[in-house]
């Protein structure tokens, strides 16, 4: 290691291990990619800067001065601020906060500025720096870690080894999915789903994008749980995939914090794991991806995270199967539930009537579902959500009128409707809407079958209406706006009124030669 | 107490490059270090007070920053800035160890946002050169730490796009 100039005080002070870390953190085998450029170990010479010459007449005046200085704390014990201790730890603490010892033998002009000092600093500059304030010394390195609270691991070995633990030890957001999927070395290549991404190369498409063999195995992930729950005892939120009880049970021991997590890849078994996390608030579990990984989550694992997880305020399930009695065991157990979100589900037939049993549930979303509910049960059996205030359809497939049906029956209180990209709303399916009574706002946007016809019953049954958006529904023509829903427009609180996407378009292209056939618009010479 | 004709309590401090100072009570209770000094010891303000970490520049800087500040109430702000902006990189570093000793929390703030504004977003071999430091990592430690850097992890800069 190259130092500054030989200080003339070096052999008065030790030299304070805290804040030259050892070469020991280097020394790792570390097998990371190769560096990208072969780097020649270049002869450093010293050109002497204004802050070295000042410091080397100053260096031995500024020992005294600090000795002073600590004994006259010791003296007057100022208490206002955290001033550093009068002597230096024995042992790197990286894990604390408190303010180091002040100072090493370290000439450089920062090591007057003691680790508080610092961290004020860093703590006014954007995270992003600590990038690039890694690289000015190693104190820094370790110093500017200890403001990063949120990061996403990408490289398993980053965990394993432990450079994570002692590069950022005062995380609260960790997310280490990407780091459990081998990539393939020289792909190009990243295939994006909604809850992840992978990067691919041409051999796997006839597998799906991800070949089983990519994904790091349970034991694996659980060793690195275990880790993280014995060095971050602070975490709040956690994104990991294919972790299994074991690795979760860990978590639940270590990090009782801990209130978001999210887990890809998920099965029933790994849930047992979770119930010792009793301050979980957030979760998403995933359990099957078409194209990624097949998990099973069924009324097992449901009813396991009820039962564990009472404190539960928001649940989001993808890909998930399971039935009544799973939601039920949920809406039972979860008291405090107020957002549920179904993505993909694969659920029986019959759950929706389980949502009664949710006594607090405010917003229901379902997402890119392919049904809604395949055999709901007689409307008498269906009972409600009476609490339920916000309901969102996204890209769901509501062609079915039965399902439709009963979803609006269990959700009659609901004050807004959102619907945006479903297929199948013609309208008759939209007219089921008016089983709600209380609507106050309505959104529609891509719903292109929807007539104006349709739109008028439904949305003048509604008596207490404030607030309507319709956004890209192009069956829905202006011209057709009849004198009611004139005046019904004209008291609304809020009116977003763009049915015909299409000629907003078009008319924001005129001129500009695009939208037209391709060889025309090659053909025209230029303007 | 400090021998003086007129109303106002002076308080004396001598500077490590004894240099001694008076300085209006009210004034130098705002160094907190001060304060508690003599809040411990009545009798000490006898005789001058020393400060051996605040050169004679740093602390006339500092007198004059907590005298305008005090008069220029509403105008805090700009009168802040121009104080911060006129001193160099080096006179900053001094001033902060010295407002840090002396443990005057606004001044500190202040200079501290002063610094980080100075250095905020800039290159690894400025901030090198503004505070002095000479790198201790060899080619080899810096080849891996830029690679831990852009393979091991992300999300630390807020520009990254969540997929």
């Amino acid at each position: 290691m190259s130092r500054s100039p030989e200080s003339p005080i070096s052999h008065k002070t030790n030299p304070n291990p805290n804040l030259t870390p050892n070469s020991d953190h280097y020394d790792e085998n570390f097998n990371l990619k190769p560096p990208l450029s072969s780097i020649n170990p270049k002869s450093k010479s010293r050109t002497l800067t204004l802050p070295d010459i000042w410091f080397k007449e100053q260096a031995l005046k500024h020992v005294i001065y600090k000795m002073q200085h600590q004994q006259q704390q010791q003296f007057h014990r100022p208490s206002a601020s955290n001033t550093p201790s009068a002597s230096p730890p024995s042992e790197p603490d990286l894990t604390s906060f408190q303010s180091l010892s002040v100072d090493p033998a370290a000439p450089d002009c920062t090591s007057l500025l003691s680790d508080e000092l610092l961290l004020r600093i860093f703590s006014k500059l954007p995270i992003s720096q600590h990038v690039s304030n890694s690289l000015v010394c190693k104190r820094w390195l370790y110093l500017s870690g200890r403001s990063v609270r949120f990061l996403r691991v990408t490289d398993w070995l980053f965990v394993v080894s432990g450079r994570v633990f002692k590069r950022f030890p005062n995380l609260t957001d960790l997310d280490i999915v990407r780091s459990c999927i081998r990539k393939p070395r020289s792909s190009g290549i990243l295939v994006t789903h909604k809850t992840m991404s992978v990067n691919v190369d041409i051999s796997y498409s006839l597998n799906g994008f991800l070949e089983e063999t990519a994904l790091l195995p349970s034991s694996s992930v659980d060793q690195g749980l275990k880790m993280i729950a014995e060095k971050y005892p602070t975490l709040q939120r956690l994104v990991a995939i294919g972790a299994s009880e074991e690795g979760l049970l860990r978590i639940a021991e270590g990090c009782s914090m801990l209130q978001e997590l999210e887990l890809h890849c998920c099965g029933d078994l790994a849930l047992v794991g979770i119930s010792g996390i009793k301050n979980l608030q957030v979760v998403k579990l995933i359990g099957f991806v078409d194209g990624y990984y097949n998990s099973i989550i069924s009324d097992i694992g449901l009813t396991l995270l009820a039962q564990g997880c009472r404190r539960l305020v928001k649940l989001e399930l993808c890909g998930c199967e399971g039935s009544y009695d799973g939601i039920k065991a949920i809406g039972q157990c979860c008291q405090m539930l107020e957002e549920l979100t179904l993505s993909d589900h694969r659920m029986d037939g019959g759950w929706l009537s389980g949502l009664s049993f949710c006594g607090n549930l405010k917003t229901l979303r379902l997402k890119s579902c392919k049904t809604i509910d395949k055999s709901p049960g007689l409307d008498e059996h269906l009972g409600s959500c009476f609490t339920l205030e916000e309901l969102h359809l996204q890209q769901c497939q509501i062609r079915d009128k039965q399902s439709v049906k009963a979803l609006f029956l269990v959700c009659e209180n609901v004050r807004d409707i959102i619907l945006q990209n479903c297929w199948g709303l013609e309208d008759d399916v939209f007219s089921l809407a008016s089983i709600c009574r209380r609507v106050k706002l309505v959104s529609l946007e891509g719903c292109s079958l929807l007539t104006i016809k349709g739109l008028e019953s439904v949305v003048l049954s509604w008596k207490e209406l404030q607030q309507l958006r319709v956004v890209s529904c192009n069956n829905i023509k202006d011209t057709e706006v009849t004198p009611e829903l004139a005046t019904l427009f004209s008291v609304l609180k809020e009116l977003k009124w763009r049915p015909d996407s299409r000629s907003l378009l078009s008319s924001n292209l005129e001129g500009t030669g695009m939208g037209k056939k391709g060889g025309r618009f090659f053909k025209r010479s230029k303007d | 107490m400090a021998t003086t004709t007129d109303e106002t309590k002076k308080i004396t401090l001598r500077t490590a490059d004894n240099q001694q100072f008076e300085v209006d009570e009210a004034i130098a209770m705002e160094f907190v270090t001060v304060k508690t000094f003599f809040d411990e010891n009545p009798d000490a303000a006898q005789e001058p007070m020393p400060l051996p970490n605040v050169s004679a520049k740093c602390l006339s800087s500092i007198i004059e920053y907590c005298k305008e500040r005090r008069s220029a109430k509403d105008d805090a702000g700009t009168f802040s800035d121009e104080f911060a902006k006129a001193m160099d990189s080096e006179s900053l570093k001094e001033m902060i160890l010295a407002a840090n000793y002396l443990n005057i929390k606004d001044l500190l703030e202040m200079l501290n946002q002063a610094v980080a504004d100075r250095i905020k977003n800039k290159s690894v071999e400025y901030v090198r050169r503004f505070f002095g430091i000479e790198s201790d990592y060899s080619p080899e430690e810096e080849a891996k730490l830029r690679a831990e850097n852009a393979w091991a992890f992300d999300g630390v800069d807020p520009d990254d796009d969540d997929f």
